[in-house]
C-alpha cells in the first residue's frame, strides 16, 4: 500500500485577517501526480503556499511524511532535511545568478561540493540545454528554459515531493504541452510525487492520477482524475468542455 | 624653478588616488544595501558621521579608562578605533533594520517610504550626535583628538621625484600614513566584498535574497538572517572607513558624512548601482574630474588667468569694477556631477551596465 507523502488536515489560512482557505483536507500519496484546479481566486496557490510555510496557517496541520511542518518557516522545513521541492508561479529562478549558482541554490542547506557534481550530472541528462549555458545568468534564458532551470533547481536536493504552481503559465501552447509531458516523465523516471496547480485544467487532469477542484477556498470535488473528467458538472464549470447540442 | 609643465602632475595624481580610495571605501556599504535590499539608504551619510564619532569616542573613553597605558598603544590605536567603529556602526545598521526598515517591510511599504525613512533616520542620528557631543567635538580634558597608528614606522610616501627640471619643473608625491592605510583598506575591502558576493555561500545567499525573498526561503535560506548580516557588514565597513577618514582630518563635524553623501551617490550611480567593480572605475572618474577641475580653476584664478580676463572684459564694456565670474576650486564637486549627468544621458545603467552586458554577450 502506498504511503502518504504530503498531507494537510483542516487547513485554514490566509493573508492578514483575510481567510482564503476554509478547512481543506488534502493528501498526496507516493508516486502520485495530483492536480488542483479551480477558477481564478479560488485559493489554489494559497493552499500550496500554506503547506510550505509561505502563507499564515490559521488552523489545521500539515505533514510531510510523518513530520509535522505546520507553522514551520520555509527555510526551517528545508533545513530539517524534509524532502520537498517547490517551483513558484512567478520569480521561479534567481535572475542575477548564473545557471550554476541557481542549481547550487537547490543544495543550499547541504555541502555544495559533496553533492553538486553528482546532482548536476543527473539534471543535465534531464535538461541538456542547462549544461550548454551553465555560466550564463538566468535572466538571459527564454521562458521555457527558465522553467527547466526552475524544475532542475527544485529537483537538485532529490525531493520526494515536488510542488509546482502553474508551471505552464508563461509558456506558448506548444511549450506548455511539452512541459506537462515533462512533468509526467519526471514522475515516472524519478519516482517522485507531484502536486500540480494548473490553469490548463482539462489537459493536466488527463495526465494526473487524482485531482481536487477548489472553489472559494473549499474542495468542491475530489477523486481519481478519470472520474472527475467524466462528471458533467465539472466538465462544464471547470474543464471548459461545452455541450455539443 | 617652474618647468614647461606648470603643474605637479604626480602630486595631483596621488590626490586623485587618495580621494578615489576614500570614495570607494565609503561607497561599498551603500552599494551592498542597494544590491540586497533594493533601496537608497540616505542614512548612509550619518553612518559615516557616526563612525567618525564612535572612533573618537573610544579614544576619549580609553584615555580615562586605561591610565596605565602611558605609551598610548591601546588608547590611541587607529586599528582598534576603526574596528570599534565597525562594530558600533554595524549595530546601528541592525538597529535601523529592527526598528524601522523591517517594520516597513512587514507593512509592505513602497520603496519611497524606505528612502524617506532613511532620510529621517539620518537626521535623527546627526542631531542626536550634535546634542551629545556638539557639532565640532573637542577632546576632553587630558584627552586627544588625534588618531595614531599602532606602529612607529611612518608608512607615508613623501618624496620629491623631480626638482627644478626644465620640462617637468617640480614633481613630488605626498601621501600621509593614514592615506596609505585608506588606499590599502579600500583596495582590500572592495575586492574582498566583491569576492564574497560572487563566490561565497553568504554572498550568493545575499544575491538570491535580493532576487526573490520567497524563492530564497524555499531554497533553505533564512532571509531575515541574511538581511541582518547585510546591514552589519554594510554599515560596519562604512564605520571602518569613517574612522580612517577622521584620522586623516585635523577636525571633524556632524556634517562631514552629509558632505560626502553626494559624491558617494555619484560614484554609485555612475558605476552602476550594485556594482563594486563599476564603483572603482567611477570613483576614479569622479576624483579625476574633480582634481582636474581644481587644477584648471586654480590656473583661471592665477594672475592673468581667465578670471582676470573676464573681469577686465566686463570693466571695458560697463566701466564697473568687480564684475567677475569666480572659478573657485571649491566648485570642482559640481563639475563631477556634470560628468555624471553627461554619462547617464548615454548610459543610464551606469558604467558597469555596459561592462556586464558586454561580458554577457562574450
Amino acid at each position: 500500500m502506498s504511503q502518504t507523502v504530503l498531507r494537510g488536515e483542516k487547513i485554514y489560512s490566509g493573508y492578514g485577517k483575510l481567510q482564503v482557505i476554509n478547512g481543506i483536507d488534502i493528501h498526496i500519496d507516493e508516486g502520485e501526480l495530483v492536480t488542483i484546479i479551480g477558477p481564478n481566486g479560488s485559493g489554489k496557490s494559497t493552499l500550496i503556499r500554506t503547506m510550505i510555510g509561505l502563507v499564515n496557517l490559521f488552523d489545521g496541520h500539515v505533514f510531510i511524511r510523518d513530520k509535522e511542518v505546520s507553522r514551520m518557516k520555509p527555510h526551517e522545513i528545508i533545513e530539517a532535511g524534509i524532502p520537498l521541492g517547490y517551483v513558484p508561479q512567478l520569480s521561479n529562478v534567481f535572475p542575477s545568478l548564473t545557471i550554476e549558482e541557481n542549481l547550487k541554490m537547490g543544495l543550499f542547506v547541504k555541502k555544495w561540493d559533496d553533492y553538486y557534481q553528482e546532482r548536476t550530472h543527473e539534471m543535465f541528462k534531464l535538461f541538456p540545454i542547462l549544461e550548454e549555458r551553465i555560466k550564463q545568468k538566468a535572466s538571459l534564458l527564454s521562458g521555457g528554459e527558465r522553467q527547466m532551470l526552475a524544475l532542475a533547481r527544485a529537483l537538485m536536493p532529490s525531493p520526494e515531493v515536488l510542488i509546482l504552481d502553474e508551471p505552464t503559465a508563461a509558456l506558448a501552447p506548444n511549450l506548455a504541452e511539452d512541459m506537462l509531458q515533462l512533468i509526467v516523465s519526471l514522475k515516472k523516471e524519478l519516482k517522485i510525487s507531484i502536486l500540480l496547480v494548473e490553469q490548463r485544467a482539462k489537459r493536466s487532469m488527463e495526465l494526473s492520477d487524482r485531482g481536487y477542484v477548489l472553489v472559494t477556498g473549499e474542495i468542491a470535488a475530489e477523486g481519481p482524475a478519470n472520474e472527475l473528467l467524466a462528471e458533467d458538472k465539472i466538465k462544464k464549470l471547470y474543464l471548459g468542455v461545452r455541450d455539443r447540442k | 624653478m617652474a618647468g614647461i609643465i606648470p603643474i605637479d602632475i604626480v602630486s595631483h595624481t596621488s590626490l586623485i588616488i587618495v580621494y578615489a580610495s576614500t570614495l570607494i571605501l565609503l561607497t561599498i556599504g551603500l552599494n551592498m544595501i542597494y544590491s540586497v535590499l533594493k533601496f537608497s539608504n540616505f542614512a548612509h551619510a550619518e553612518f559615516i558621521t557616526f563612525g567618525m564619532f564612535t572612533s573618537w569616542w573610544l579614544l576619549q573613553i580609553l584615555t580615562f579608562a586605561l591610565p596605565w597605558d602611558s605609551s598610548m598603544y591601546l588608547i590611541n590605536n587607529l586599528i582598534i578605533q576603526a574596528l570599534f567603529a565597525f562594530v558600533m556602526v554595524g549595530i546601528l545598521g541592525i538597529a535601523s533594520e529592527v526598528l524601522v526598515f523591517g517594520r516597513l517591510k512587514r507593512l509592505a511599504a513602497n520603496p519611497r517610504s524606505f528612502t524617506v525613512a532613511s532620510i529621517g533616520i539620518g537626521l535623527v542620528i546627526r542631531n542626536f550626535l550634535a546634542m551629545i557631543f556638539g557639532n565640532f567635538p573637542k577632546p576632553n580634558r587630558g584627552g586627544t583628538s588625534i588618531a595614531a597608528l599602532p606602529f612607529d614606522i611612518d608608512i607615508g610616501i613623501k618624496q620629491t621625484l623631480i626638482r627644478n627640471d626644465p620640462f617637468f619643473g617640480n614633481q613630488g608625491i605626498f601621501i600621509t600614513s593614514f592615506e596609505v592605510i585608506i588606499i590599502l583598506m579600500s583596495i582590500g575591502t572592495v575586492f574582498t566584498v566583491d569576492y564574497m558576493f560572487r563566490k561565497t555561500k553568504l554572498g550568493i545567499a545575499m544575491r538570491a535574497t535580493s532576487d526573490s525573498v520567497e524563492l530564497a526561503q524555499v531554497s533553505g535560506i533564512n532571509t531575515r538572517k541574511v538581511v541582518f548580516y547585510t546591514w552589519f557588514l554594510a554599515a560596519g565597513i562604512t564605520g571602518f572607513g569613517a574612522a580612517l577618514l577622521r584620522a586623516n582630518q585635523p577636525r571633524f563635524s556632524t556634517l562631514d558624512g552629509f558632505m560626502m553623501l553626494l559624491p558617494i551617490f555619484a560614484v554609485v550611480i555612475l558605476g552602476g548601482v550594485g556594482s563594486f567593480r563599476g564603483g572603482i572605475i567611477s570613483a576614479f572618474i569622479i576624483a579625476g574630474v574633480r582634481q582636474l577641475t581644481v587644477i584648471i580653476f586654480t590656473q583661471f584664478q592665477s594672475p592673468g588667468g581667465l578670471e582676470y580676463m573676464i573681469e577686465d572684459f566686463f570693466y571695458r564694456i560697463t566701466g564697473i569694477e568687480g564684475l567677475v565670474i569666480t572659478f573657485a576650486p571649491g566648485y570642482a564637486d559640481g563639475v563631477g556631477f556634470l560628468v555624471l549627468i553627461f554619462v547617464l544621458l548615454f548610459r543610464p545603467q551606469g558604467i558597469s551596465g555596459t561592462v556586464e552586458a558586454t561580458r554577457e554577450r562574450v
